[in-house]
């Protein structure tokens, strides 16, 4: 016997936690795609094997149903708008909920480098030297902005402002900043809250 | 029941003191519920002074501290200016600085101090200092036997309460200055003269009167020559260089030659002027003609008089013999010759 309709599909536990935020389409704005997808690409120059650990956190928070697979997560983060390589299709709230707790789970694993590359880097500042002079924070640095620039469009002038080191490395420097925050206790709701800052109605 | 409770995180240290209203409030270790605070205090690395007070300083630091994470992560500030706990007063203050640092400002009117003192307490935060006194308070916040009924949830800012930029001047600005440098430079372009198009009606017009009438037929045949000759004679060994060189003098009379032998019955027959042109040519053209090009130039001149049609049509109308055809190239001709002289 032939089912008519497929079985809708659950959503995960894990994201009921997160509310939907007022917004005035169903889809996700354009600053929330951008910032999530940044968030990933500093996620990836903290840690060499974060690609992997991105799956394996879609299965240990049970993410499938949202992201299916590898290809999936790719095309989800394609839908930031100033992707070198990006796709038309929308991101839907459930998508950008998933992309959030994703972001949050593999920051909560990289708490100790986040905490001890921000401590260097208030350092570093009080005594005036560059970030670069340090080993693991060059290499942050180094590892954000070949991905920034092989990733992003620079030609969108929006883009612009992120053309030299100093800038990219500022980016970097705050993307880390907003990392802590998702480590803590209620940071999956904060950065959820955040990234729909000025878009609700 | 007095109760005493302790967050501790590497930048910040958040110490309560507080009475259990019900000893069958304790949960399943057996710790007693805090619900009425009488001491707060908090404490955080690196500054010297300490925040001691009461109720109304939990409240203030932890809606303050809060809503300023929030608008560091996004970005976007509230029209406010500033963050202020929601309904409260300004007594606990967390503004962001230039350099990713904040200033915390506390009244005294909330702190519980022995010194009589007016001046409110500035302390200057750092990113992981803000960060360990929000998530202090959410761990705070987040035990169920601690403040039960404190409670705060993260709400995203609505449109119509936040500034993106910050004041409305920078989002006009841009628009405005477009549009007047627009406008500026539109007005200046219009001081400018119209720059008019020359045209030389001179030699349009007898060409277009040159099928009717006679004389200016030969006119610019016979200049044409006339020019070409004398530079023909230096290149005259090759008629094939001569036409590279120079482009449309020379190639009227050197190719000529093949068009008046197919085009002579053509165009005597189509176009009446031809059989006059004759007459007139042999006159310009044969004094250059021994001088310079003996056999292509003087033989062809006179002969190919429909002169007009020999420079271009030579190519085309020579295979194409059909002798209809040629004269529509004769009035078009014309024109590509009247300017080089």
């Amino acid at each position: 016997m032939q089912v008519e309709s497929p079985a809708e599909q659950a959503i995960p536990l894990v994201l009921n936690h997160l509310p939907d935020p007022a917004l005035p389409s169903e889809d996700c704005p354009r600053r929330t795609r951008w910032e999530i997808d940044l968030l990933l690409v500093a996620l990836e120059a903290l840690d060499l094997n974060s690609g992997e650990t991105m799956l394996t956190a879609i299965k240990e928070k049970q993410l499938q149903s949202v992201i299916a697979h590898r290809v999936a997560l790719w095309r989800l983060r394609c839908s930031n708008p100033f992707r070198r390589i990006r796709s038309r299709q929308p991101l839907s709230v459930e998508q950008a909920k998933a992309l959030a707790v994703i972001v949050c789970h593999l920051a909560r694993r990289q708490t100790g480098s986040i905490r001890q590359l921000l401590m260097v880097y208030d350092q570093l500042q009080a005594q005036q030297l560059p970030p670069d002079s340090h080993i693991s924070l060059g290499e942050y640095l180094e590892r954000f902005r070949r991905h920034f620039r092989s990733r992003m469009n620079l030609r969108r002038s929006a883009l612009a402002i992120y053309s030299s080191n100093e800038q990219l490395n500022e980016l970097a420097m705050r993307l880390l900043g907003q990392l802590l925050f998702c480590t803590g206790t209620t940071g999956t709701q904060r950065i959820w809250a955040s990234l729909f800052d000025g878009e609700v109605v | 029941m007095s109760v005493q409770r302790q967050y501790s995180l590497p930048y910040c240290t958040l110490a309560l003191e507080g009475l259990s209203q019900g000893a069958l409030t304790s949960d399943a270790f057996g710790r007693p519920s805090l619900d009425v605070v009488i001491r707060f205090e908090c404490k955080l690395m690196g500054q010297d002074k300490r925040l001691v007070g009461g109720k109304e300083l939990l409240e203030g630091l932890q809606v303050a501290s809060a809503e300023a994470a929030q608008s560091w992560l996004s970005g976007v500030q509230p029209l406010r200016g500033h963050f202020t706990p929601k309904g409260g007063g300004d007594d606990v203050l967390l503004t962001p600085t230039q350099d990713d640092h904040f200033d915390l400002t506390v009244q005294q009117t909330v702190l519980a101090t022995s010194e009589p003192s007016t001046e409110p307490v500035h302390l200057k935060l750092s990113l992981l200092q803000l960060f360990d006194l929000v998530e202090a308070f959410d761990q705070l916040l987040a035990d169920s036997q601690t403040l039960p009924k404190l409670a705060w949830q993260p709400t995203s800012l609505l449109r119509s309460q936040s500034s993106t930029t910050g004041s409305s001047l920078k989002n006009t600005a841009p628009p405005f200055l477009g549009t007047s440098g627009l406008a500026v430079a539109a007005a200046l372009l219009f001081l400018m003269p119209i720059p008019q198009v020359r045209r030389s009606p001179e030699p349009s017009a007898p060409q277009q009167t040159a099928p009717a009438t006679v004389p200016p037929v030969p006119v610019p045949s016979a200049p044409v020559p006339s020019v070409t000759v004398s530079p023909t004679p230096t290149l005259t060994p090759s008629p094939a260089t001569s036409e590279s060189v120079a482009p449309q003098p020379p190639a009227a009379p050197e190719v000529l030659p093949p068009a008046p032998e197919s085009q002579a019955p053509a165009a005597p027959a189509a176009t009446p002027p031809p059989p006059a042109a004759p007459p007139a040519t042999p006159q310009p053209t044969p004094p250059p003609a021994p001088a310079a090009t003996p056999q292509p130039s003087a033989p062809v001149a006179p002969a190919t008089t429909p002169q007009p049609t020999a420079p271009v049509a030579p190519p085309a109308p020579a295979p194409e013999a059909p002798a209809p055809v040629a004269p529509p190239p004769v009035p078009q001709s014309p024109e590509p010759i009247p300017p080089a002289p």
